[in-house]
């Protein structure tokens, strides 16, 4: 029969992980929807002091029991308009809001996790401790799901996010729907010139994909230009079929999205920061 | 495997699988004010208030439960108390068939306490993820807006 533990410490936690068949749980509703009957043990993290968020020399460290909804509050007191305040205060529910952490969301990326895009356009970090301890990059993490076996993951990095204009987009039929996909759009203009931009499109056939054609195409670009350029094609995804329409008609409103929310991003400035 | 909840104020011993999910437990013992609808996070209608924060029981696990403080909608008021939430569900016509109605108050009663003076938006939010299957929405905003007028006028 499973067993449950509540260890109090990092390196408590992260000894119970290295265990077979031993599995974390945060808080979140994964292991809820896929059963623990498989595993000989169950590792609550709620009392291991995972629950911060803080700044130290412009880097935003976000510990892995923050909830989203805790996340999200601090995030909009301490970068107001920041793409990970929309993006995860936009996410799921409230009362799940109130359930899904850091933590859980970047082991599993589920799909009603609005976590992915902004990793990927923020370029954030994964800290771990145990077995495979280190700081991982997003693209590496996702590829390799050996890194996570006997890894306690800690907090999430990210540059801070303040110096960008921020816009993000989840397509939903209504508001705490699964996202058919999201769009994450950082953008930086100087005078009349695109500065630096980064556009990443998550819930396609792959799980995020930074848009690296529209980007090199964007960046640097004279914002008079930018109306001549055929962002929907850059922006061209391929999808599964989803509830929320076919792979043909995912794709194509995916690039209508992107080009809107890259033109938001890059004219109306002051309204989208 | 044992556990204590605090359930209302009230300090509980109960027994429960090491995978039951507190929805269940909650009402095996006896506290069915908390209604199991879809069972996967999406209806709301589980809904209580674990250390303060609202949160769909059908998705926590009881064993993670335990030696927590746990709201229901039992515990904000009663039939000869109700908490002016209640009261004004009533008077606004926003109980209809009653099933969403427990989740729903928590769900306003989480709210005002954080945000006394709520804007229809902020409330729509905060109701999110609690759906009403009879007919609509409207008397139920129209509900939490009287209670909070109510409460900031006691205040």
């Amino acid at each position: 029969m499973v067993q449950w533990y509540f260890p109090e410490t990092i390196d408590e936690a992260a000894a119970l992980l290295g265990r077979e068949r031993f599995v974390p749980h945060g808080g979140g509703t994964n292991l809820v929807k896929s059963g623990i009957g498989s595993f000989a043990g169950v590792v609550d993290l709620s009392r291991v002091p995972l629950n911060y968020l803080k700044t130290d020399r412009g880097v935003l460290e976000i510990g892995a029991n923050q909830t989203f909804a805790s996340a999200a509050d601090n995030l909009s007191n301490l970068y107001p308009g920041c793409i990970l305040a929309a993006a995860l205060g936009a996410a799921a529910s409230t009362p799940l809001r109130n359930r899904i952490t850091m933590g859980g969301s970047a082991s599993l990326f589920p799909l009603w996790s609005d976590l992915i895009g902004p990793m990927a356009v923020l370029e954030g970090k994964i800290r771990t401790e145990g077995q495979n301890a280190g700081t991982h990059d997003l693209a590496p993490w996702l590829a390799d799901r050996s890194l996570q076996k006997g890894t306690l993951i800690t907090s999430l990095l990210f540059p801070d996010p303040s110096d960008w204009i921020s816009v993000y987009h989840r397509e939903v039929r209504v508001g705490f729907d699964y996202p058919a996909f999201t769009v994450s759009v950082l953008a930086r203009t100087n005078g009349s010139r695109v500065e630096r931009i980064r556009v990443a499109l998550s819930g396609g056939t792959d799980r995020v994909v930074r848009l690296a054609e529209l980007e090199e195409a964007l960046k640097g670009a004279d914002l008079a230009k930018v109306s001549s350029l055929d962002i929907r094609k850059m922006a061209a995804v391929r999808f599964g079929r989803k509830p929320a329409g076919s792979p043909e008609y995912l794709s194509e409103i995916a690039a209508v999205q992107v080009e809107r929310c890259v033109k938001s991003a890059l004219f109306r400035e002051e309204g989208t920061r | 495997m044992n556990g204590t909840f605090f359930i209302n104020g009230r300090k509980e011993e109960w027994s429960f699988a090491p995978d039951a999910v507190l929805l269940d437990v909650l009402r095996e013992h006896g506290c069915t004010e908390v209604h199991r609808g879809c069972g996967e996070g999406v209806c709301g209608t589980c809904a209580v208030v674990l250390d303060g924060s609202l949160v769909n029981s059908c998705q926590v696990f009881a064993a993670s439960a335990r030696e927590k403080e746990i709201l229901t909608v039992a515990g904000i008021g009663s039939i000869h108390a109700p908490h002016p939430l209640q009261t004004a569900f009533v008077e606004t016509g926003a109980v209809q068939c009653g099933f969403c109605t427990p989740a729903m108050i928590l769900a306003a009663y989480c709210l005002l306490k954080k945000t006394p003076n709520p804007t229809d938006d902020e409330i729509r939010r905060a109701l999110d993820g609690n759906l009403c299957r009879c007919t609509g929405y409207v008397k139920i905003i129209e509900a939490v807006r009287l209670a909070a007028r109510r409460m900031s006028s006691y205040e």
